[in-house]
């Protein structure tokens, strides 16, 4: 907690924070100071030169500036104010001000408000050009360099934000510009398409190619014309001053008010949980704008938060229900495609009982969606055969937390992950995953001294950022985590209080760990001891641990024990039940989090309230009025087998491709072809829709109103963006307008009705309202009856009765497929940056689409060696369910004999799930996607390459400490204002 | 039950909007040269360009006016009463201005003052009301 200081300013008193940043200070207590670069989230940058007050007497830049008491600040001094001028005139002679006929003036463009708000009648320096192209090379923005008032907002963002480390200024330059790569086109750099750059920028110099021509009444105006317009109006500057002209723009902004909506909504690409503005106008989308208050990402985003968004409005989105008639599809009208569906629902309950029928739900769709699909399950039909696609990602996970504290979900907030001593990432590309987690690991890694150890078959990004890399043979982290573990008590390096104190099992656990010496590991892992003991050594000597996994962890066949392995790691390092650190298994979808919380499983009514626990049960059917079934239902996985046992007859599946995300992908194939009913709801007609006999349009995120849960167990509210596409649906109204069909009477009108309900019935979302989730604000679970919530988990004890962890022993039994002679490499998978998944979504969004066009295998350089392959030979790979046909990617991130498909697929004939097996996590049924052994025949040695080389992995990385303002201050033609410049220097 | 079946869905086709309709009207008028004649005479001195106001206040010139309007007219959201309250606060900030910017010993003020650049601005302010007015047309 800081310490309260005062300060005077302008003569009067004020109470700040110590060590408080002197322009944060100002902007709290409401007085004016301009600050074009200063960013509260970037921190000072110091180029601009708008900022200067007198301090004790002495002219300083206040965003340099901590405040540690007793200060007598002038800002309103003649010497400050001529300073800060100067700064703004130099900013000037950088950029044009044509405001109403240009796309940023929108009220929030920094360089007008500050400029009107400055007063400034003349411009003492005219505009002069950098005499460097628009570069409009990258798909997703373009960089105008007569506009950049060279501040370094973007570097500083894509330097130390993102941490990408692309954008640069070389003030060594006769004309610094802002620079790719050292100097490449935008396009053709390394830029990953973020967004950081374009969203810090403070005017039009770098702008979302969305936004041109659209955002303002007159910038659609060719430019052969708008240059006249500009020019007549730069004449007739000194004749009606510029105050004149800055209103009329001003008014142009105003007007823009009236036909650009800005509605605050949540990604709904992983799980990180992004919020944002969405800019749109009519349906067109102008830009994702992430705010400050975003509580999850801030001003951060990935490429497909804020630019792949084009799926919404694509002409192949579904608008009307289809119906199978003999081999084709028939457009049907709601009624009849409703009355279909219902009358067949009710043919097989009372032929076969509730329990031959089978429900599915989406982690695309809101939690009021997933609540309404366990109750139309439960309470409309009688069946607990009600899943969710955490199945096949994330539920070893949840198995692992559970077993072990108690509580399914990350046990801290992406906070606590910034503020953690040492991060352990282990089976995630993170950077890549979830890019906005990333970047805070990054940030924290780069400037802050945060150790990041890093396990993981291939070299991604994160690995080569980390202090400490681990490759460990496939499936073997269970090893290398006990062993770690083992050698930390052994050599009393672990939190004796805390275990003692807070932990149930301890003698049992350790007499589990026998097996796991440094030999045995270093021999099953195929690591080097020192390695091991490196890991170990690191993790004793941090303060604080923070541990990110994902499905390089749950989906193996032992994905719930190697979780329970991470979590069993933690309690012994007593790393639970503080901030900055915990157990962080990362959440792949947008609401994966909140499907499993709000119900759509098997074994749990909403909030993980057991369907054998009687009270539960009498709690939900007084409230809805029917004898709930008693016992678990059928997962994902068993519901397959259930259809070719002929036990499943009918299957209403959400939000889902299925077909081609669930492992084995012929044999689900062949399951859906003998389903009596199998009714698909989406909004593209997907490769599982193919097998359908009814489907269903349903609506996206933007079209609906409802709830999200993040990674965290952050609920956050998402609001109405667009009209539902034609005869499209929200899912929520879909699944109402179905109850009724089958007889139910929910008379939901909003989804806040729905969550209200969910909340009366489910003791941690007892505090859950729409009434606390207005605007960017939040929840995470459990959340109390009157609103408070739970950013730290454990701090008043673990999820269990008595408040103890358990220690959970564990064996390793090893892997349920390896290579051998014949299939003798192991195929890892998983996502790319771009794609989301399957890429039903990112491939309608061209720009994502032309850099990668394709799925594609990466071979490591000495395979590639070995079998004559090279960037785009066409390979063929076999295992042992089918067989693909992709192009090569020849890489260091991959070695030996570990090959890498991204599961992305443009068609199902190059779908990964095509090579995957049936065989599963023993304890949750995820499909061990992870463990799969493949033969490679290359079938054209010469090829083009999958990957365009303008793809952001050829491009050349430029790490800098930042912007290196005091470089600028070097050159010659600098002098500290307020001196103004010589005009032969300009 | 049933085997995979292939569908193409009829090209969903999204009704052009008001600000489709907008853009389109303005690509028109910027095909046909009227829009670049009249602003590459504008450009040249902003005597010219009272000249220009001064005869947009005819009957021909009305007629370019009212398409320029339906431009406006097509966004829907604008009507003559929010269009009012702009101009009225862009008179009313200009004013603010003039008092408490300008120097008065600049030149800048002398040519506020000059009767050409008070004739333009009052052109403007009446071109911006029949704009609105014209956006409230049954037939734009």
């Amino acid at each position: 907690m800081a310490k309260d200081i005062t300060v005077t300013v302008d003569g009067v008193e004020f109470t700040a924070n110590e060590g408080e940043n002197l322009v944060s200070f100002l902007r709290r207590i409401d007085v004016y100071l301009p600050s074009i670069c200063f960013n509260d989230i970037l921190g000072p940058i110091k180029t601009c030169d708008t900022c200067f007050v007198v301090i004790d007497d002495q002219l300083q830049r206040a965003c340099d500036y901590r405040l540690c008491g007793s200060e007598r600040i002038k800002v309103n001094d003649s010497h400050a104010a001529e300073a800060r001028e100067e700064g703004m005139q130099r900013i000037l002679e950088n950029h044009d001000l044509y405001c109403t006929v240009c796309e940023n003036n929108n009220g929030n463009c920094i360089v007008h408000n500050t400029f009107s708000a400055m007063e400034i009648s003349e411009l003492e320096y005219p505009h002069r050009t950098k005499g460097f192209e628009v570069d409009s090379s990258h798909p997703f923005y373009r960089y105008d360099p007569d506009q950049c008032i060279l501040c370094g907002r973007c570097v500083e963002a894509c330097q130390n934000l993102q941490v990408n480390e692309t954008l640069s200024i070389d003030w060594s330059q006769s004309q610094p510009r802002v620079l790719w790569d050292g100097g490449v086109p935008a396009g053709s750099s390394s830029c990953v398409g973020c967004g950081h750059c374009v969203t810090v920028c403070p005017c039009n110099a770098l702008m979302e190619k969305s936004m041109l021509g659209e955002a303002g009444l007159l910038t659609s105006i060719s430019a052969e014309v708008k240059k006249p317009l500009i020019s007549l109006t730069k004449a007739l500057e000194p004749a009606v001053g510029i105050s004149a002209i800055l209103s009329l723009s001003e008014a142009e902004a105003r007007l823009r008010e009236h036909q650009i909506r800005r509605t605050k909504t949540v990604c709904t690409y992983c799980g990180v949980g992004c919020s944002f503005e969405m800019w749109t106008k009519g349906r067109k989308i102008l830009k994702v704008e992430p705010t400050p208050e975003g509580p999850a990402n801030q001003i951060s985003t990935c490429v497909k938060g804020k630019f792949g968004w084009d799926y919404v409005n694509s002409e192949e989105r579904l608008t009307q229900p289809l119906i199978r008639r003999g081999d084709h599809f028939v457009e049907a009208s709601w009624e009849e495609a409703l009355g279909f569906v219902a009358k067949k629902i009710a043919e097989i309950k009372d032929h076969s009982g509730p329990d031959a029928l089978g429900f599915i739900s989406s982690s695309k769709c809101t939690n009021e969606e997933s609540y309404l699909m366990q109750k139309l399950a439960r309470q409309v039909v009688g069946t607990n055969n009600v899943d969710n696609c955490s199945r096949y990602c994330q539920s070893p996970a949840t198995m692992g937390l559970f077993r072990t504290v108690g509580v399914g979900g990350d046990s801290g907030s992406i906070s606590d992950i910034a503020s953690a001593d040492m991060v352990l990432i282990i089976g995630s590309n993170t950077a890549e995953s979830h890019p906005v987690i990333a970047t805070r690991v990054k940030r924290a890694h780069k400037l802050f001294g945060q150790k990041l150890a890093v396990v993981d078959l291939r070299r991604h990004e994160m690995a080569e950022r980390a202090d400490l890399f681990i490759s460990p043979k496939p499936g073997t982290d269970l090893v290398l985590l006990s062993a770690v573990t083992k050698y930390l008590i052994d050599n009393d390096l672990y939190a004796k209080s805390f275990v003692e104190e807070n932990t149930l099992g301890f003698d049992q656990y350790v007499k589990s760990l026998e097996p796991f010496s440094l030999d045995y590991a270093s021999e099953v892992c195929g690591l080097d001891i020192s390695s091991i003991i490196s890991l170990a050594e690191m993790i004793s000597s941090s303060s604080s641990l923070a541990v990110l996994w994902a499905m390089g962890v749950t989906q193996h066949q032992r994905g719930s024990d190697t979780s329970t392995a991470i979590s069993n790691l933690l309690l012994v390092t007593g790393n639970y039940a503080k901030k900055g650190c915990g157990a962080y298994p990362l959440r792949g979808h947008n609401n994966v989090q909140g499907a499993s919380d709000f119900g759509s499983m098997p074994n749990n009514l909403p909030g993980y309230q057991s369907v054998d626990d009687q009270e539960v049960r009498e709690r939900f059917e007084a409230a809805w009025g029917v004898e709930l079934p008693k016992t678990k239902g059928l997962d994902n996985h068993e519901m397959v087998d259930a259809i070719y046992e002929g036990k499943l007859r009918g299957l209403y599946l959400i939000g889902e491709d299925m077909g081609l995300v669930d492992s084995n992908a012929s044999f689900v194939h062949g399951a859906f072809e003998k389903l009596d009913l199998f009714v698909v709801q989406d909004i593209f007609f997907s490769d599982t829709a193919a097998y359908a006999d009814v489907i269903l349009p349903a609506s996206p995120s933007l079209e609906k109103e409802g709830t999200f849960t993040n990674t965290e167990r952050r609920i956050q509210k998402i609001n109405q963006v667009l009209s539902p596409l034609g005869q499209s649906r929200p899912d929520w109204q879909i699944i109402c307008d179905l109850a009724s069909a089958l007889g139910a009477k929910w008379n939901y009108e909003t989804p806040a009705e729905i969550m209200d309900e969910a909340a009366m019935l489910t003791p941690i979302f007892a505090g859950v309202s729409y009434d606390h989730l207005e605007g960017f604000s939040s929840l995470q679970w459990p959340v109390a009856k009157d609103g408070t919530d739970t950013p730290v988990l454990f701090l008043d004890g673990f999820g269990f009765e008595d408040k103890k962890a358990r220690l959970w022993p564990l064996v390793y039994e090893g892997v349920s497929e390896e290579p051998d002679d014949e299939y003798d490499l192991h195929l890892n998978n998983g996502r790319l940056l771009e794609h989301f998944h399957e890429g039903n979504m990112t491939y309608k969004t061209q720009g994502i689409k032309e850099r990668t066009p394709s799925t594609f295998v990466e071979v490591s350089t000495e395979l590639a060696k070995e079998r004559g392959v090279k960037d785009g030979s066409l390979v063929r790979l076999v295992s042992r369910r089918g067989a693909v046909k992709v192009r090569a990617v020849v890489t260091d991130r991959v070695q030996g004999k570990q090959l890498y498909m991204p599961m992305n697929s443009s068609s199902n004939e190059q779908a990964i799930n095509v090579l995957t097996s049936s065989h599963t996590d023993v304890a949750t049924h995820t499909p061990a996607y992870k463990e799969l052994a493949v033969k490679m025949e290359v079938l054209e040695k010469e090829g083009r390459s999958p990957l365009p080389r303008n793809n952001f992995r050829y491009g050349k990385r430029t790490p800098y400490p930042g912007v290196m303002v005091e470089k600028k201050w070097l050159r010659s033609d600098y002098v500290a204002p307020p001196v103004r410049r010589k005009k032969e220097v300009r | 039950m049933g085997k995979a079946l292939q569908y193409r869905s009829p090209r969903t086709h999204i009704e052009p909007d008001a600000h489709m309709k907008l853009e389109l009207i303005l690509q028109r008028l910027s095909e046909s040269g009227a829009l670049d004649k009249i602003l590459l005479l504008l450009e040249r001195s902003s005597v010219a360009s009272a000249y220009l106001l001064e005869r947009a206040d005819t009957d021909s010139g009305r007629e370019r006016v009212t398409n320029v309007a339906q431009l406006l007219g097509a966004l829907g959201s604008i009507d003559a009463v929010r269009l009012k309250k702009v101009t009225s606060m862009l008179l009313g900030s200009v004013g603010e201005r003039r008092t408490q910017v300008v120097p008065p010993l600049r030149v800048t003020l002398k040519r506020l003052l000059s009767p050409e650049v008070k004739r333009g601005v009052a052109l403007l302010v009446d071109l911006l009301a029949v704009l609105g007015d014209a956006s409230q047309s049954p037939d734009v």
